[in-house]
């Protein structure tokens, strides 16, 4: 009997531990302005444009940059290696919170339609599961994490590895009263690689006779639910790609074919697919990184393309028959 | 059912709780819970381990009756043979192309389960020695199917040991076993110091072992070393791990299972580190392959341990895995332990001219890396990597400067500091477990519930370990 009480109390002890624990790291998490989904939900926001994808558009689009050329303020929404639910639940946190840009540029390449590439990053979403939205979307995406998160604190514990460090984070930010994301109150995430990083041999290594990419659905899914969302807010959505290093396209057997179908799904909602990849700055490996993300001097030139471009075709008359 | 799942551990608490309501039937219950555990993850392996008892009972009682010696002998070596050449045939197929591809394809998932049999390697070594030990008169034939399937099946074992030989486990008496609330409280610790082995420890460890063995990378030779440092202590969290989680649970029925682990990386010399890793494994060896050797060359005095040693390591590499690596690995601890064999008096005379504790922490030193160099065949997947690996520690730049600078650059723009705390946590983490695990033994010993313990453990699994996607145990897959 001795043992079963003593067993008994340790559950309670720790039960008392967790529940302490759960609430201090959703206090810290949200004094965390690092994370982007803390961050947009309570801080008050009203930019102009806003971009949205993965990492190829959180690395690319500097507001910084493009915002002098345009004369907007714009917000880049995009994180790094989400997908389109990803993508889908910043936008919808966003929107919450805020109110609606007047321009809204989700990246979108045949990567983002392929479920090999890129994920659901459950844990930026960890403090918002009481929200019947996020709760949804999260348990399609994630459900292993979400039948745990039942459980005191497994909604912060069970992907410890991200969350342990920004709650810390987040405590020594409220600590000093530290409001500004390290990463700049811009959004714009500067690329971890500085320099190229040849991952286009390990992909001609994996495919070595070239890959096509699939259409997923629940890719496909999450991607229309961005488009209605927007079109429900009476945000200008474009669909665009930044530009590619063009050896890479030929390892990509069916490029042409998805970009034509992502054509024609935005067509379908009045929406234009922006691609840059004629630019003689594609040609030039001192532009990028990688085979998708520009380098530093690849993002000054597109940035400014992109920017001389909205002013010329977007800013004052939206969807200028590029349809 | 994975081991580190909630699943096992509700499996595991039920088993326990009908153990002690059911003390008339206490084997009958482990051997039907670990059919059914068997079962319920992997059917063809349930299978398995029916016929291959079956069979080996079967041979047992044979070998008790058959009158003539010649009879006796011809029995037991088509019987050992039997056994020896189903783990072939299991380590052979997946050496090929082919079962590479269906172990590590998740389309073939059904097939997956038919084609590996979980726990075969160690059951079957079970098996010999139970046939060895009858046939060599050491002890009577089993006469209970259910004790003997037991034997093999014990669920909280039978993935990757410890071995039991047959002396330990059937001389145990048949009486009831009575509830004993110091089995309970020392098991129940012991599954916990497991878990934080395995998901706080070597879980976290895994990716930087993979990062560094498994991409076609160059890296400088620091980068390259810390990799083999990395795999050897990432091993031995997890088998020890999965260890102390078996020897917990076998415990919890207060049935003692020898240990298998003693702070290896203690050892100063390979022959003292084979005494204290996988030590359940090296007795089988020693007692059924390398006495019986050196017995019968015992006229070639020195030579005989010689053979003895070359003999053991051979069949312990084929025994891993039949492949380049394997064999390199086993050969390489086969050198180490012939050296040591040949070099003694004048490593005596050495010791002897230097104060011990200088001598003592080198030898300790040198031996961490033998063992650490030797276990990069042990972790590659190909010899051609495992090459690669050797020829960056030993030639090309070693310090990772460049490396260090990468990683470095990004911190001024908020970068990668995530991956810093993960790293210190780490280091911290395993400095901390490896330092005090043999206090820890001493101290979760006995019967009293050890509180801080209990609940230390609980929350470093909770807020440091990998919880989720744990990775499979690595001797799990032999």
């Amino acid at each position: 009997m001795q043992l079963l009480r003593k067993f008994i109390l340790i559950l309670i002890v720790l039960w008392m531990i967790l529940l302490l624990s759960g609430k201090f790291f959703r206090f810290a998490l949200q004094h965390n302005p690092n994370l982007k989904t803390d961050y947009i939900t309570s801080t008050s926001m009203k930019p102009d444009i806003l971009f949205l994808g993965p990492c190829e558009a959180a690395w690319v689009m500097d507001p910084a940059k493009i915002d002098p050329i345009t004369g907007l303020v714009s917000y880049n929404l995009a994180e790094t290696h989400s997908d389109f639910a990803d993508n889908y639940l910043h936008l919808y946190l966003y929107l919450k919170h805020n109110p609606p840009p007047h321009y809204l540029f989700l990246y979108i390449t045949g990567e983002s339609v392929d479920s090999r590439y890129n994920v659901f990053n459950t844990y930026q979403f960890t403090n918002f599961l009481s929200d019947s939205t996020v709760a949804s979307v999260v348990r399609e995406n994630d459900p292993a994490y979400y039948r745990w998160a039942k459980f005191p604190f497994m909604q912060y514990g069970y992907y410890n590895s991200k969350t342990v460090f920004q709650a810390l984070e987040g405590f020594t930010d409220f600590l000093l009263d530290h409001r500004v994301p390290y990463k700049g109150l811009n959004g714009f995430i500067q690329p971890d690689i500085p320099k190229w990083r040849d991952h286009v041999t390990d992909f001609m290594r994996l495919y070595p006779r070239g890959t096509r990419f699939k259409w997923d659905p629940r890719r496909k899914k999450y991607l229309v639910k961005i488009i209605r969302l927007a079109l429900k807010n009476h945000i200008n959505i474009y669909l665009y790609e930044s530009p590619v290093w063009n050896p890479s396209k030929t390892y990509i057997l069916n490029r042409k074919e998805v970009m034509a179908q992502i054509r024609q799904l935005g067509a379908k909602y009045g929406i234009p697919y922006l691609v840059f990849d004629t630019l003689a700055m594609s040609n030039d490996r001192n532009n990028f990184v990688t085979n998708l993300y520009t380098s530093h001097a690849g993002g000054i030139i597109f940035d400014s393309v992109f920017a001389e471009y909205f002013n010329r075709y977007i800013k004052n008359s939206p969807y200028p028959g590029m349809l | 059912m994975p081991l580190v799942s909630l699943q096992y551990l509700g499996f595991l608490l039920a088993i326990v709780i009908l153990y002690y309501l059911l003390p008339r039937y206490q084997r009958l219950l482990l051997t039907a819970a670990s059919l059914v555990f068997l079962g319920l993850g992997n059917l063809a392996s349930g299978i398995a381990i029916i016929v291959l008892s079956l069979f080996n009972f079967q041979t047992g009682l044979s070998l008790f009756s058959a009158g003539r010696e010649k009879r006796k002998t011809r029995i037991f070596i088509i019987a050992v043979l039997v056994n020896c050449l189903v783990i072939l045939l299991f380590k052979y197929f997946e050496s090929t192309p082919l079962g590479f591809y269906v172990k590590i394809s998740s389309i073939n998932y059904r097939l997956n389960h038919l084609v590996f049999l979980l726990g075969i390697s160690f059951y079957s070594l079970q098996n010999i020695a139970y046939l060895t030990d009858v046939y060599q008169r050491r002890m009577n034939p089993v006469t209970s199917l259910p004790d003997f399937i037991l034997y093999n099946a014990f669920f909280p074992k039978v993935f990757a040991g410890p071995i039991v030989l047959p002396g330990e486990f059937f001389n145990r008496g048949t009486q009831a076993i009575r509830f004993n609330s110091s089995n309970i409280a020392e098991g129940t610790q012991r599954i916990l110091l497991g878990l934080v082995k395995k998901v706080v420890i070597a879980d976290r460890l895994a990716p930087t072992a993979h990062s560094i063995f498994d991409f076609n990378e160059s890296h400088p030779g620091a980068t390259s070393l810390a990799a083999a440092y990395v795999f050897t202590v990432q091993l031995y969290f997890d088998f020890s791990g999965y260890t102390d989680m078996a020897i917990g649970a076998c415990m919890l029925f207060g049935i003692p299972i020898k240990e298998n682990f003693n702070l290896p990386f203690l050892a100063r010399s390979v022959s003292e580190f084979w005494r204290r890793w996988h030590i359940s494994l090296i007795d089988w060896l020693t007692k059924y392959l390398y006495y019986p050797v050196v017995f019968r060359l015992r006229n070639w005095k020195k030579w005989a341990a010689a053979t003895g040693i070359c003999i053991t390591f051979i069949i312990s590499g084929v025994w891993h895995g039949i492949g380049w690596t394997f064999l390199c690995w086993s050969i390489c601890h086969m050198v180490f332990l012939l050296v040591e064999l040949f070099t003694k008096m004048p490593r005596l005379r050495l010791a002897k001219k230097f104060s011990s504790f200088p001598y003592r922490a080198a030898s300790i030193l040198i031996t961490f890396n033998l063992v650490s160099l030797s276990n990069i065949f042990f972790r590659a997947t190909r010899i051609g990597d495992a090459l690669r690996l050797f020829r960056q520690i030993f030639s090309g730049p070693f310090l990772p400067v460049k490396f260090l600078a990468d990683f470095m650059a990004p911190l001024a723009i908020g970068g990668n500091r995530e991956e810093l705390f993960n790293y210190a946590v780490t280091i911290t983490l395993t400095a901390a477990i490896l330092f005090s695990e043999g206090f820890l033994y001493r101290y979760i010993r006995g019967e009293r519930v050890k509180f801080g313990f209990i609940l230390i453990s609980l929350l470093l699994i909770l807020y440091f370990g990998v919880l989720g996607h744990a990775e499979k145990f690595i001797y799990t897959q032999f």
